[in-house]
């Protein structure tokens, strides 16, 4: 069952009168039940992918085309207070840094409890009740007393649990997790995770975990898309992704990262020069000025979408026949 | 093989007064609380541990930029824990560093020849063309290219602001840089660039590093040997092979534990739990011991020593006790 469909999306930004597309016909869907990784740089359009989905551009981003299916329903077509009752009840997201989510003006029982009452008809003292279960959930202890204290008074992992308990209270059918663990420590971030993978298996949420890491995305996510420059690269099955990739950029990813579990010491591959700008993307294939493996026909033309099975795909010029692929090593 | 030693330290302290309020009782602060390591060179001396541990104030209280205030740190075999001033002058040439953020680092109205021209008109007698010739030869050593010179930090992508910040610190010619958290504010495809550019720097000049990161793959990957901070203390000490082959302190594991493999399912159980304590008012006997899993009765009454298990391998922690 499909929870979130998108279609041909693509997302502008003005800048100085000019208008550049952000996002280039990106099409993806999340089931119920499963968890979606996004893998790209800064500046591949992966968080700007999901917050056209939820409508929080910045003031010069615009949906130019496309649609958003949320169980059906076109989320670019619906009225403000129909997409209002969605948001923070069925579709939730978490971001990056859980300072700027929270007011430091108010407690965080404050927090929680206005979530509540917005989306579900009940008084403050039965919200109190639903806040302090939650807390608990999201294993802050103490709950009845933390939720009396200011964010200021928690550290930056029991924020990032407040958040979440914020984003999950009403029971979403879609999480999005914008790089919800990037600003904590390994040991922090792995308590968070495991909390996200938890509640995740217990309410059959479908989950949009947008990330950089691909240690992260190889624990979490059951299906992954690798975006670059704006458009989707790569997409298939954590397997397929991690043990056939075909993508050049997907396998320079993988080779460009230290393995934790190799003895000996091996050079790392970097990639060679820097992602591209809105304003100055190539014309063919995003990736082809830093592809080791870049052809004439790349710097042009924009590769089609190559299948190799019912659930991966790869846009490359190559499709398939990737000279550099080892197999299953990388 | 006995190598020369670059950087020794000695029960090194460096303590922060806090002042909470006019009228409320001042606390110290145990940034830093009596390390002792050396570092060879050629060598890169790796520190990992959680914001907070104290691994950003060793560097800086190495390399001069805090006053310590108990124990020793030697230069070379010379001793520079209270050198001041002129005195101090010749090591700074020879201690540089390289920040976090390649954005503030930089000062954005100056472009890069001004940028790295200073440090060599303040530790050479270089001027004119030999000045610029060494601004473009320490351009070419990190890949920029040597025309960039009239160009501002903000024409360049981080990347290349993290070469500039390395292009500044080895123009001098050091022979020690404190690489604080060089490229965590980087994407991953160029992080790779930018340790293989110090690698590469290290081979050809035989430079050492003190490497500070919160990365535990990348500091294995560029370190020979690695100390693990915890609460202002080293707590365990190896090469890095045996460290992540074979961890011996319990926050070593717990630390090593919580980095998601590629390749590995995790089980998502840790024997590391909650956050750290507040460190002004640490727990009794060992630092860890409120977090760990093996505490015993003399954890909470006797702090443990630095105890040598084989030949640099060290290890704080009662449950190695003789």
């Amino acid at each position: 069952m499909k929870v979130l469909e998108v279609n041909h999306l693509e997302t502008s930004f003005a800048i100085k009168k000019n208008k550049f597309l952000a996002i280039r016909d990106v099409s993806l869907h999340v089931d119920e039940g499963e968890i979606l990784g996004i893998v790209g740089e800064s500046g591949s359009g992966k968080s700007v992918t999901m917050k056209s989905v939820v409508g929080i551009l910045p003031s010069n981003g615009q949906v130019e085309s496309g649609e958003i299916l949320f169980r059906g329903t076109n989320l670019l077509q619906i009225k403000p207070e129909e997409k209002r009752a969605l948001l923070g009840n069925d579709i939730t997201m978490i971001f990056q840094d859980p300072m700027t989510a929270l007011n430091p003006l108010k407690t965080i029982g404050y927090h929680i409890e206005e979530i509540i009452i917005r989306h579900q008809k009940v008084d403050r003292v039965s919200a109190r009740k639903q806040a302090e279960a939650i807390l608990n959930i999201v294993e802050i202890p103490d709950a009845k007393r933390r939720l009396t204290q200011y964010p200021h008074e928690f550290s930056g992992g029991m924020r990032q649990r407040v958040v979440i308990g914020m984003a999950l209270v009403n029971s979403p059918q879609l999480l999005i997790a914008d790089e919800p663990t990037t600003a904590l420590d390994v040991t922090i971030q792995f308590q968070i995770l495991k909390l996200i993978k938890k509640l995740q298996a217990k309410n059959k949420m479908a989950v949009v975990l947008i990330t950089h890491d691909l240690a992260v995305v190889y624990n979490m996510c059951h299906r992954i898309l690798v975006m670059y420059g704006g458009k989707i690269l790569e997409e298939g099955t954590r397997t397929e992704i991690f043990d056939n990739p075909q993508h050049p950029y997907t396998l320079a990813l993988m080779e460009s990262i230290p393995n934790l579990e190799s003895a000996e010491k091996s050079k790392l591959e970097p990639i060679e020069g820097i992602a591209p700008t809105l304003d100055n993307m190539p014309a063919g294939c995003p990736f082809a000025p830093r592809c080791k493996h870049a052809m004439a026909i790349c710097g042009h033309e924009m590769p089609t979408k190559h299948t190799f099975s019912k659930t991966h795909s790869s846009y490359c010029h190559l499709n398939g026949s990737n000279p550099a692929h080892g197999g299953s090593d990388a | 093989m006995h190598k020369e030693t670059i950087i020794r330290i000695e029960n090194l302290k460096k303590h922060f007064q806090v002042n909470r309020g006019l009228l409320k009782e001042k606390k110290i602060l145990k940034a830093v609380d009596g390390i002792t390591f050396e570092i060879e060179k050629g060598e890169t001396f790796g520190v990992v541990g959680e914001s907070g541990c104290g691994k950003s104030t060793l560097g800086r209280t190495i390399t001069r930029l805090y006053d310590a205030t108990e124990g020793k740190i030697y230069f070379d075999g010379n001793e520079i824990t209270k050198l001041k001033g002129k005195q101090l002058h010749p090591y700074k040439k020879k201690m540089q560093i390289i920040f976090q953020d390649p954005y503030s680092s930089l000062n954005p109205s100056m472009n890069v020849r001004e940028i790295l021209s200073e440090p060599l008109q303040i530790h050479t007698y270089l001027s004119g063309r030999d000045l610029e010739l060494k601004i473009k030869e320490s351009l070419e050593i990190v890949g920029l290219d040597a025309t960039s010179v009239d160009k501002f930090p903000h024409e360049f992508s981080g990347g290349q602001r993290q070469r500039l910040g390395i292009a500044r610190a080895i123009s001098v010619e050091p022979d020690f840089i404190l690489c604080d958290e060089p490229i965590s504010a980087l994407d991953v495809s160029i992080q790779a660039q930018i340790i293989n550019k110090l690698e590469m720097i290290q081979e050809e000049s035989g430079i050492s590093y003190l490497f500070i990161a919160h990365d535990l793959s990348m500091v294995k990957h560029i370190s020979h040997r690695i100390g693990v901070m915890y609460l202002g203390k080293m707590v365990e000490m190896a090469d890095s092979a045996s460290l992540y082959k074979e961890p011996l302190h319990p926050y070593t594991k717990g630390l090593l534990q919580s980095v998601p493999r590629i390749g590995t399912d995790s089980n998502f159980e840790s024997i590391l739990f909650g956050d750290l304590p507040n460190p002004v008012d640490l727990p009794s006997g060992c630092r860890f011991r409120t977090r760990c899993k093996y505490a015993k009765k003399i954890c909470s009454e006797v702090e443990p020593t630095m105890i040598q298990i084989a030949p640099k391998r060290q290890v704080a922690c009662h449950l190695y006790d003789k």
